[in-house]
């Protein structure tokens, strides 16, 4: 995807970078798509990726890191030019939409972005993944809340200490 | 008056992530002692030796969680795919998740915090409550109070009504502020509404004055 040139002082063709997954995957992409990063944008400054060289990402898997870098090329533009101003409705709507897509997948895979993108500094996505996770488990009861989030049954311990708390604090569950 | 009821720290913990950003020290200070979130105390998960100190940086970190490497993380949760059960997050992960549930229905962080003691011991962090104050930037509001001549009534702005909003007959509320309800009946009694706690003020009668 072209991002436009948008004053940022480069000139020619936008510089790429190539990012190498835990299986060895090589990703060329965007320097400034890369840069959503905060952790790569160090890197990236420093004159790291470009070439033959590649920045190693050994514990970020390719389906992962696929997913991560469809999310930067599709936000670099916009946060290049700085937030908002100059975006119109339809991009802001165009986004959204996006984004509204883009987290409607497995549970599995949110948890991995989640993670990717908290290591990786990417604040936007951590926010939108965060955001439909919490929205995934904000109506819940507890219990459904453990089983959403695949943690363990309770102890017996445990699940009567939530029985006794249901109990007390009904109005929390109405 | 009846005594306090015994509450838990999830309950106090409600109370205070609707302390205002300017006033959190003095509102604090009105909790009692023993109703103060102590996480490393309620954490069975943590086996804390009583001669190892728990600090309160390492309080945030010392998760049933095993430690382990951040990066080292991703690579578990990117091999393990649909058919597998999720990966388990870092606490930073759930914190950034608890972050952005509604403020405006704080029965949804409350029955979070009942899902499990970590999250409990997250919610309740000071940590946690700071960062949700400044992320949602103004507390939540539980209702509105409507005086009818001596009476009150309280709507609740959202799904739960808190325990202790009760309507009051023959009571006038002045003022609201705070997470607390000033009424005067005839004494002057601030109430919060969430735990029920109420402290009660005598004023000296205008002829004595």
């Amino acid at each position: 995807m072209a991002a436009p040139e948008s004053g940022d002082g480069n000139n020619g063709a936008a510089r790429m970078v190539t990012l190498i997954s835990s299986d060895n995957t090589r990703f060329e992409v965007e320097a400034a798509a890369a840069s959503l990063s905060q952790t790569l944008q160090l890197t990236i400054l420093d004159g790291g990726g470009g070439g033959g060289d590649g920045i190693p990402l050994p514990n970020v898997d390719s389906a992962t890191l696929s997913k991560v870098l469809e999310y930067c090329i599709k936000h670099a533009p916009a946060a290049a030019n700085g937030g908002a101003p100059n975006a119109t409705a339809v991009d802001r709507a165009e986004l959204e939409r996006f984004d509204n897509e883009f987290v409607n997948i497995d549970q599995s895979v949110l948890y991995s972005l989640i993670m990717a993108a908290h290591n990786l500094e990417i604040e936007g996505l951590q926010s939108l993944v965060a955001k439909k996770v919490a929205d995934m488990i904000k109506g819940k009861s507890p219990m459904e809340i453990r089983r959403t989030l695949g943690f363990p049954d309770p102890t017996p311990e445990e699940q009567a200490e939530m029985n006794a708390h249901m109990l007390e604090y009904g109005w929390a569950y109405e | 008056m009846p005594p306090p009821p015994e509450l838990m720290e999830e309950l106090v913990e409600e109370v205070l992530l609707r302390v205002p950003p300017d006033d959190p020290a003095r509102l604090f200070a009105m909790v009692p002692a023993h109703l103060r979130p102590q996480p490393t105390v309620h954490c069975p998960t943590v086996r804390t030796e009583k001669t190892r100190p728990v600090k309160q940086i390492s309080l945030y970190h010392c998760a049933s969680v095993p430690q382990r490497n951040p990066l080292a993380a991703i690579a578990a949760g990117g091999v393990q795919r649909s058919s597998m059960p999720p990966p388990e997050l870092l606490e930073e992960n759930y914190e950034e998740i608890l972050l952005r549930f509604p403020p405006d229905d704080h029965a949804c962080l409350f029955r979070a915090a009942l899902a499990c003691k970590r999250w409990c011991r997250l919610i309740s962090s000071a940590r946690f409550r700071r960062r949700f104050r400044k992320f949602h930037r103004s507390p939540p509001l539980l209702g509105a109070i409507h005086c009818q001549r001596s009476d009150t009534r309280f709507w609740p702005a959202s799904s739960s009504r808190p325990p202790y909003a009760v309507d009051r007959a023959g009571c006038y509320a002045i003022d609201a502020r705070h997470g607390r309800i000033l009424y005067y009946d005839p004494d002057f009694v601030v109430l919060d509404p969430v735990t029920g706690q109420e402290w009660r003020l005598s004023l000296p009668h205008p002829a004595s004055m």
